[in-house]
This record gives C-alpha cells, structure tokens and sequence, in this order.
C-alpha cells in the first residue's frame, strides 16, 4: 500500500499543484478568515464606542430633564442607555448588547434595567457625580457560521465617563 | 560548466515541482499587507473613535463647569483633563500628553448683532472650549514593513454653559382672566398656575453663579432674572393700599410672601390689586423711587406709576407696576433637591414650596363669580416695561438681553372706565371695577376716572373726563384710533410691534402661546367692538404671513418672537380649543408642557453642546 503510493507519488508531477494548493489552502483561509473577522471586529467596535459616546451625551442631556408634570424623565438609566446604544448601533443585533452604568466610579450596575439608579441620578445633590456608560457586544470568531468561539466568548468593550454639568 | 548551468535552469524550468509555493509566499505578502492594513489601521480606527468619545466628554466637561470667561482657564484645564484620555475617567493607553484645551469665540454664540473679536484691547471673551487628543497607536503587522505606529488625533468643541454673555432675562407672564381657564393637561391647575410652574421649571435648570461661586448679584452672576405680569398691579410705597372687602389689598411683597394667608380665589381679600394699565413710553428710562419711604427691596427698578392720594392729612401713595420681582439671581440653591432657593423672591413669587400658598390664586386678577375673571388683556404696555427694565438692568451690569412672553394673545383691554358687563353693576365704590380703566395717551394727557373714592388712589396725570362714565367716549388721543400705540385699535398688531421693538433693540424675544386661538381673539377693546382694522406702520410679519382679516392670537404670538425658532406653542391645554401649532418645534415639545418649553428656552442658554469643529 505505501509503496503503491510512493510509486503514484514518484510516477508524475501531474497534480502537485492541488497537492500544494490543498496544503496552503487552510492557511490563506485561515488568514482569510481572521481578517474578516478582526474586520468584523473592529467595524463593531467602532459603531459601538461611537454608540456608547452616544449613550452617554444623551445620558447626562437627560438626567435633569422634568416633564410637564413635574417628575423626572429620566425613569431608567440602564433602560435608556441601551435603547441610545441600539438606536446608535442599528447594524449590532440588539439582543446582544449588554450594558453597565457606573455611577461616580462606584459599583457598577449590570442590570438590563435600573430604576433605582434613576433615583441617585436625579438627585440635585449627586447631579454632578459622573456616570460610565460601559456596553459589550460579543466578539464573533468565525463570522460565517456565527461561532461566538464558546458559550460567553470574547467580547468586545467600549465605555466612556461624561460629566453632567 | 556553462553548459551544466544551462542544463540546471531547463531543468528547473521543466520541473514543476513546487510551483505553487512562490506564489502562495508572493500572495501571502499581499494578504499579510492586507491583513496588516485591516488589523492595524482597524485597531487605529477603533482608538481614534475612543479618544474622540473621550474629547467630546472632556470638551462637555470642561465647558460645564464654566460660564464664558477666559479667567477659568486653569478649572477648564483640570477638568478636561480628568475627562481626556490621559485622565482618570476615560483612559486610553496610547495618548500622547495631556489634551490640549483651547478657549475660543465662535460668533454664533455670541448675543444677536455681535461677532468675536480676538485681537486688540476689546477682545471678545471666550465662549467655547476645543480639546484636541492625540494617540500614537502601535501596530503588530505593519511593524513589519517599518511602520510602527500610527498617529492619529481628535477634536471636539463644545460651546460653554451659560451664554457668551450674562443673561437678563424678564419672564412676562399673563396674569388676566384668561389664564384663570384649567388646563387639564397639567394637573388641573389653572394656566396661570402651570405658567408659573413652568417659571419654576425654568429656574431649577440654572445655576446663575459661576463655578465655585455659591452666591451672586449683579456684575457678578451670569443670569438675572424678573418676573413681569400684566396686568400691571398696586403696590404700597407709603401707607396701606385700597381697602378691600374691609381690608387693605395685598402689596407685592404680600404677593410674593403669599401673605401668610393666602385668599381663595372667589374672594378678594389678601390679593393684590390690578392697576390700570400704565403706558411706558418705548425706550424711555424709567425713573427710580427718588422720595417717600426708602423702597423695600421688591420696589426697587420696578417699572412703575405713582399715585397719590390725600385724605385730609394723609397722603397715600402707591405704585402700580408690571415687575414683581427685580432682576435677581439668589434663586438657585444646589443642595435643595429641586434646585431652588426658598428664601428667594423670585422663587416665592412662582410659587414654589407653596403649592396650596400662592399658586391657589393668580395676582389678583380674578372678577367675580365662578371664576370667569375679566378680561383686559394688553400686552404691548407690558413688553415695553419690560425692555426698559432690561435696558437698565443691562447698563448697569452688562449682559444680554431676553424676554419670555407667555400669554394666549388675545388682546381685549377697554376703553371704558368701567367693566359694567363684567360686573353687572359696577358702581363708584367698587374699586376693581377702577382698577381695571384703560388710560389712554401719553402721561398728562388720559381721559381719567371722574370720581375718586376716598379709598381709591387717582393717578396724578389723570385729566378727569368731562362725560359720565356710561357716555364716555372713544379715545381720541390714542392717535385717532389708528392703532398706533397707546390705543384701543389693533392691540394684537401692537403686541407684535412691541416685540418687534425689543428684538430690534437687540433684546431676543421668545414667545409662548398658551392656549393661543387661532380663530379669533383680535377684536381689540372690549365693549367697543373694534376689530384690527389699520395696517400698523412697522409691524412686520417676520415669522408668519397675515392679512388683517385673518390674524389671529396665534398668528400675533409668532410674530413677536424674534424669529420663528423663538416661537414656542403650548396648544393641548383644556378649556380652549385652538390648533396654534409651532412650526419650528416637534409636536412633542408641545406635548410636554410649558416646563419643557421654558427649559428649552433657557437650555439654549446653559447647556454645553458639541459644535463642529471649524464653527465660525
């Protein structure tokens, strides 16, 4: 069997071409493959830093804001800051954008949806404290099939701080 | 040896052996050039987009915490930096040194008729901040071909907070039988009351002192603010005012206090009273309390008339003015959770922290009976006031002016001395009924009340008239009925040639229609039946087009803006049907109320925005 196949090999140079080809095949996909996938990457990354710069101008616009009845506009901070983000963002699916509101560089909040932030945020006595606008949005391996490479994955980060004035 | 190279390279050339390999290693250049472009000016791309979040966030700090001043450079320093990239808020590792901050003059941002000047001894001040960031950002693949980082920088410009010069702002706010209707879109307060709640909302938004600065007056704060009604009303300088319902009238320091007591609104006890309207000549300087008891500190700069009444030995006089309150600027109070100072004038006077005080009743213009109120709606008499309040309040402090007319527009003073429709039966004693006459013409010259109670001040330029009452009639100094200020005719074309006058006194006016008609409302004077008749000579309809016919309260409210952005229309409250819609705001601005709007006025003067760059 293996000599039959030296034979084959050594008979003619016929084929070596897509010898070599499949050879290198894999490597160019794989270059390929990871350039569009940091292309994919970064192209994310920048509509959701500009996303969460966004989120966070809109955050801070809001956070005085009284409507007609007196009450504060401002509900739900980490609610309205994902919905900026995913207004800002409409090419990122927006089931996967996650979201985090630090408060004068405290504890982060993670929930999806924070009301009692809304609290502190609108107090005149905290009004000046800074707020983060942190979002995540999954880091996609193998842009084709959607591989996440694992169950949590990568993820790519964007965050910024405002001041409110 | 020729001949075996020559064998060799035919050799070779025949040989088909490892032919694909040159190529894939010349293609790999290419991809790995590719990859490298995508990998490192990608990874540039997404720390140009960090720091550029991270300039517009210092930029929006820094010019936060400053009013336009050039003295604060330092303050502006530090905050951008603890914002920029190189700070604690917003690191990124690739910065290169600290931001750099720039206060410039954007000439869009400076008062109506005025552009930066930058140079010389006059030089404009600062009103906005540029921070400029700049990364060098390392690559991993085109390091191969040499290049090892990338540079790249941001810039963002923010105008300040505040204005680029101080604000005086006079906040006029109807006070007649009008704005006694309930607006059902806002808690079912009246409107008068919503519009105060809407001044509240306004003074909550400012801070009038500059950063650091927990009080300030005058020359030293960034926004001063008064409080204007109409119509114009008494208050005491010497000696109790008019005995009503068995007890003297509120004065404006009563009104302001809520007199500890505030009155329902069916009875006129503790209300101060409407005085007839007086007619402040465009332009002129109002004089100041010059004799009589030292004013209270709500007296003094009021835009006022004084009367005078003896009794036997006793002389009363009192002063009938639009402005309740003096510019001030000791409204705010940042450690109170609405933002308002309680001890404040101003703040008392809109009703703040005494929402069953103040609010419950308006000042004191309320009629008779459930609460129709009368009419009596001239509004020109009253911008007029106002602008000569801000030109003082300007020459002696500086600043820019600004006024906020919030009314429904519907003009409806009368030329008669008493409002006997209104009042069934008014008689010599009812001293609302006089407070309610229209004088006519320039100082010295009114057709006057003939009769004078003893309780009842007669303005000292009063010509008594030579009919009775019932016979009166039509004025005749009013420029022969022409229309031109003072006068029964057109008084909605009046409005909008008072604001018209402000706004070319360089005084920006904004307007707020609230429940203004856009149907009818412009038949000038009651009881007479005169409509807008005259085209007046200088009016102009800078934001919306009429014929005389056709205009309307909503129409008259437009154009007394300074220009249609300054047009704002509250049409969803109860009690009136109108569709008098702002053409320059979304409906949703409407929707929320006077509150937003009376932010948004004053938003455009406080709130820092990103400009573009290169904004002139």
């Amino acid at each position: 069997m293996g000599r039959r196949l030296r034979v084959l090999l050594r008979r003619g140079e016929e084929g070596q071409a897509l010898v070599e080809l499949a050879l290198t095949v894999p490597a160019v996909m794989t270059i390929l493959t990871a350039l569009f996938a940091f292309a994919l990457a970064f192209s994310n990354e920048l509509t959701l830093t500009s996303a969460v710069g966004v989120a966070g101008e809109n955050l801070i616009k809001t956070r005085n804001a009284l409507n007609s009845d007196g009450t504060a506009v401002l509900t739900d901070p980490c609610a309205q800051a994902l919905a900026s983000i995913q207004g800002a963002a409409p090419s990122l699916n927006p089931a996967n954008i996650g979201v985090t509101l630090t408060l004068n560089n405290g504890t982060p909040v993670t929930a999806s949806t924070c009301p009692s932030a809304a609290t502190t945020m609108t107090n005149k006595s905290f009004d000046k404290d800074p707020v983060t606008v942190t979002a995540t949005y999954p880091f996609i391996l193998l842009p084709i099939f959607n591989f996440k490479g694992g169950t949590t994955g990568w993820m790519l980060t964007a965050s910024v701080t405002e001041y409110a004035y | 040896m020729k001949k075996a190279i020559r064998s060799l390279v035919r050799k070779a050339l025949r040989d088909q052996r490892g032919q694909t390999l040159p190529f894939v290693a010349l293609a790999m250049t290419g991809l790995m050039s590719v990859a490298g472009l995508v990998v490192d000016v990608g990874h540039a791309y997404v720390v140009r987009s960090q720091i550029q979040n991270s300039a517009n966030a210092a930029a929006l700090a820094a010019a936060g915490l400053v009013y336009n001043q050039q003295s604060q450079t330092v303050n502006t320093t530090t905050q951008a930096d603890k914002f920029g990239a190189t700070g604690i808020e917003n690191p990124n590792p690739y910065i290169v040194g600290p931001p750099v901050v720039n206060l410039v003059c954007v000439s869009s941002l400076m008062p109506k008729g005025t552009s930066c000047v930058n140079s010389g001894p006059n030089q404009s001040p600062k009103n906005a901040v540029q921070v400029t960031q700049t990364a060098k950002v390392p690559t991993f693949l085109m390091a191969m071909v040499g290049i090892r980082n990338l540079t790249v920088s941001a810039t963002a410009t923010a105008s300040m907070r505040g204005t680029s010069v101080p604000l005086n702002l006079a906040v006029i706010v109807d006070g007649t039988g009008s704005m006694a209707q309930t607006d059902s879109s806002c808690g079912s307060l009246t409107q008068f009351q919503c519009a105060l709640s809407g001044v509240q909302a306004l003074l909550e938004l400012g801070d009038p002192c500059p950063s650091g600065v927990s009080t300030c007056s005058g020359s030293t704060s960034n926004i001063r603010v008064s409080l204007f009604t109409f119509p114009n009303v008494l208050t005491a300088v010497n000696g109790a005012l008019p005995v009503v319902n068995g007890s003297p009238a509120d004065s404006i320091s009563d009104e302001i206090a809520c007199g500890g007591s505030p009155a329902t609104w069916n009875t006129y006890t503790r209300q101060p009273i409407a005085a007839p309207y007086t007619l402040p000549v465009p332009g002129a300087t109002l004089s100041t309390y010059t004799s009589g008891n030292a004013p209270s500190t709500y007296d003094v700069g009021l835009t006022y008339l004084r009367y005078s009444n003896t009794v036997g030995s006793t002389t009363k006089t009192w002063d009938a003015t639009y402005q309740i309150t003096p510019f001030l600027s000791d409204y705010y109070n940042s450690s109170d959770s609405s933002g308002l100072s309680s001890s404040s004038n101003l703040v008392k006077a809109v009703g703040y922290g005494n929402t069953s005080g103040c609010l419950t009743y308006t000042f004191g213009i309320w009629g008779v009976g459930s609460g129709s109120g009368f009419g009596n709606t001239y509004t020109a008499s009253a911008i007029y006031a106002a602008q000569a309040a801000l030109n003082a309040e300007q020459a002696s402090y500086g600043g820019q002016n600004a006024i906020i007319l919030l009314s429904d527009g519907g003009m409806n003073a009368s030329y008669y001395s008493e409002n006997k429709n209104a009042y069934g039966s008014a008689d010599n004693n009812n001293q609302f009924a006089k407070a309610y006459e229209f004088p006519s013409g320039p100082a010295g010259s009114e057709v006057g009340p003939t009769h004078t109670s003893p309780n009842y001040p007669v303005p000292s330029y009063y010509t008594p008239a030579t009919s009775s009452d019932s016979t009166k009639s039509y004025d005749t100094l009013g420029v022969n009925g022409q229309g031109n200020y003072p006068d029964w005719y057109d008084q909605c074309q009046q409005t909008m040639q008072a604001g018209q006058y402000a706004t070319n006194h360089s005084t920006t006016v904004f307007a707020v229609a609230y429940g203004a008609s856009s149907t009818s409302g412009c038949s000038s004077g009651w009881n007479v039946g005169a409509t807008d008749t005259t085209t007046l000579s200088g009016v102009s309809d800078v934001n919306a087009s009429f014929t005389l016919s056709s205009l309307t309260p909503c129409i008259e409210m437009e154009n007394v803006a300074s220009n249609l952005n300054d047009f704002y229309s509250d049409y969803y409250q109860g009690g009136t049907s109108t569709n008098c819609i702002d053409g320059a705001h979304v409906s949703s601005l409407s929707q929320g109320g006077l509150q937003a709007i009376f932010q948004s006025i004053l938003t455009k003067y406080l709130s820092p925005q990103l400009l573009p760059n290169n904004a002139q």
